[in-house]
């Protein structure tokens, strides 16, 4: 059945339209009011020139505004473009400019913000305000929309409707090359891991569902789109409290929330800050994970604590949303890492060497993935998206284009894999995906850096800290304070160097690379593993 | 305003090593550091240890949250809570 996203919405609306589909900070939305609200804000998009196959950004912390903006930009058969709350005005002013967004979501009590981000002009059309200030601000000249003028529209789906193959969202992630780069899904790719996932969990109208991850990290596209399928409830955790391990467990087990999706460093906080040893888990029916390795050792806890809940590790980079999963049917006896899992989401892999050719059964070699949830490409960049999306042939014979992920992994048997390592300089912190060499690119653009390396430094809780060595331009001193708030400036926070070393130059190994481990224990500022 | 010995040591400390990005002049005492995103999970675990070390208390988990964590002020109110037992 050829499907699109508001689909899922407008069927949850019309079967259940009483129910919650949003309950936040003890508000309550209906189904009735997000599909309503919705159709609204597509009608208000259009009325401002958005248009079928344009893309929309979004800057505003989470609110059932943010959610309903989701769906408002889907339904104009736009393509949502969630840009990280808490990054700083430059990033915003990139990502719009690089994504050529029509119109952007936001707040008015952002202005100050977004008037560095658009000081020198801004690609969109009008700025609706969530927040539906008094006065509207009016940034680089543009029209500014408060929430209340939505009531002026017809609370009727609109015209046309998209498409599966028009774009659905734009998710920017980090770039080696100093630049983050903007991976594209479809309705149709988008709904070929939902579909799988709500089907598999069977997401249904009693589900409480847990709703963290920001919009900007593809965990979301889950929270977001397989509740409204199944027409269960989501939980969004306010900005304020997502960054407390204690609150976010109290709310989870105080809504009595049935399905949490986290990343490992989520849950492990959880468990090690959060109290949650004493909390009731009791109505947890579903715990997903994705985005990081889960240390197997809190999985094992975490099964003993909610021994009756269903446990699945779900393993995907953006690029092609979830496409394998392992089902742990019962706590590992063993203390060897767990399976990345078999392929999901209709998706075929395949296990290549460096030349492109199959490995020998249960040998290493990065994973190719092809099918119908892997990404269309980066948003203008078509170069970058020809050295990943590349023709390969497939297992069961034939060509197919798949796409590279970087990973390394073997085949235990079965088709089970396990994931081994990267191929690359790309690390997970807090279950962001983060290349060091954006990292470096931003520290090279300051005067006073010749040369710059960042490390990351293995961390029980939150997976990988942030380093970084740095040799001094001619002449220059290296100050740690400027160099950080030039980077904050720059990138999101996650992102930002713990310590920042200056080294008069730096090791090399006999290949004149740079030795990354021989600068690990000599790194200056302590020990930043403690 | 003047600020107790605490709420300088916790300014100075959220100052150099958390806010890098901002000057000295501009972090009032009651300026709420979650509400504009100033602060994340791992800022937050800093702030948690370096309190326990410098004013030699142990913040419990349970009280690491929102309410007493947005403000040099209310972060110097939750150490004084805690160390003087109530």
């Amino acid at each position: 059945m050829t499907r699109v996203l508001p689909d899922l919405l407008a069927t949850s609306a019309a079967r259940h339209g009483a129910r919650d589909a949003i309950v936040m900070d003890g508000s309550r939305m209906s189904y009735t009011a997000l599909e309503q609200g919705a159709n609204r804000l597509a009608r208000s998009l259009a009325a401002h020139g958005v248009r079928r196959g344009d893309r929309v950004g979004m800057w505003l912390p989470k609110s059932p505004e943010a959610v309903m903006a989701v769906w408002g930009i889907l339904k104009a058969g736009a393509a949502y473009v969630p840009v990280d709350p808490g990054a700083p005005p430059a990033r915003l002013g990139f990502i719009a400019r690089d994504g050529a967004i029509a119109g952007l979501i936001t707040r008015a009590d952002r202005a100050p913000g977004l008037a560095e981000a658009f000081a020198d002009g801004a690609p969109m059309r009008a700025l609706w305000y969530a927040d539906d200030p008094a006065k509207a601000p009016r940034i680089a000249g543009l029209p500014g929309v408060p929430w209340r003028a939505l009531a002026a529209e017809s609370d009727a789906p609109p015209d046309p409707a998209p498409t599966p193959d028009d774009l659905a969202y734009v998710l920017y992630t980090s770039g080696s090359t100093g630049e983050p780069k903007g991976v594209m899904h479809t309705h149709a790719s988008a709904l070929a891991f939902v579909e799988w996932a709500a089907e598999t969990f069977a997401v249904g109208p009693d589900d409480r569902v847990a709703g963290h991850a920001p919009f900007h990290f593809d965990l979301s596209t889950f929270d977001l789109f397989a509740t409204a399928r199944g027409g269960a409830s989501l939980h969004p955790v306010p900005a304020r409290a997502a960054s407390f391990p204690a609150a976010i467990a109290k709310l989870y087990t105080g809504e009595r929330l049935t399905i949490w999706y986290e990343t490992p460093s989520g849950l492990v906080l959880m468990l090690t800050r959060g109290n949650l040893r004493q909390l009731d888990l009791s109505a947890l029916r579903v715990l997903l994970f994705a985005g990081e390795v889960m240390p197997v050792k809190v999985l094992r806890e975490l099964m003993a604590l909610a021994p009756h809940a269903r446990f699945a590790n779900l393993y995907g980079p953006t690029e092609t949303n979830v496409c394998t999963w392992h089902d742990v049917t019962a706590p590992p006896s063993d203390d060897r890492a767990l399976p990345i899992g078999r392929a999901c989401s209709g998706d075929t892999l395949a296990i290549l060497d460096e030349s492109g050719s199959p490995v020998a059964p249960g040998a290493p070699g990065e994973l190719w993935v092809h099918g119908a949830s892997v990404m269309r490409g980066y948003w203008g960049r078509a170069e970058r998206t020809a050295e990943t999306l590349r023709p390969i042939e497939l297992p069961a014979g034939g060509t197919a284009v798949a796409y590279a992920t970087g990973d390394v992994v073997r085949d235990s048997g079965d088709g089970v894999l396990e994931f081994l390592g990267r191929r690359d300089h790309q690390i997970k912190t807090r279950g962001y995906r983060v290349e060091l060499g954006e990292i470096e690119a931003v520290l090279q653009r300051h005067p006073s850096v010749a040369e710059a390396v960042v490390l990351a430094i293995p961390d029980p809780e939150i997976t990988h800290r942030l380093i970084a060595v740095v040799v001094p331009a001619a002449g220059a001193a290296i100050d740690e304070a400027s160099l950080k708030q030039h980077c904050a400036a720059a990138l999101p926070r996650y992102m930002v160097p713990e310590h920042i070393g200056a080294r008069d130059a730096l090791p090399r190994t006999s290949s004149g690379k740079v030795d990354r481990r021989a600068l690990l224990p000599s790194t200056p500022s302590g020990d930043p593993a403690s | 305003m003047t600020l107790s010995p605490t709420e300088s040591a916790v300014r100075d400390y959220l100052l150099t090593e958390i806010l890098y990005d901002r000057n000295l002049q501009d972090l009032p005492a009651d300026e709420n550091l979650i509400d504009k995103g100033l602060l994340d999970s791992l800022a937050i675990l800093k702030v948690v240890t370096f309190c326990e070390e410098q004013f030699g208390v142990t913040i419990p988990d349970t009280e690491v949250l929102p309410d007493n964590m947005e403000s040099v002020r209310t972060i110097a109110a939750l150490v004084e809570r805690v160390r003087s037992g109530h």
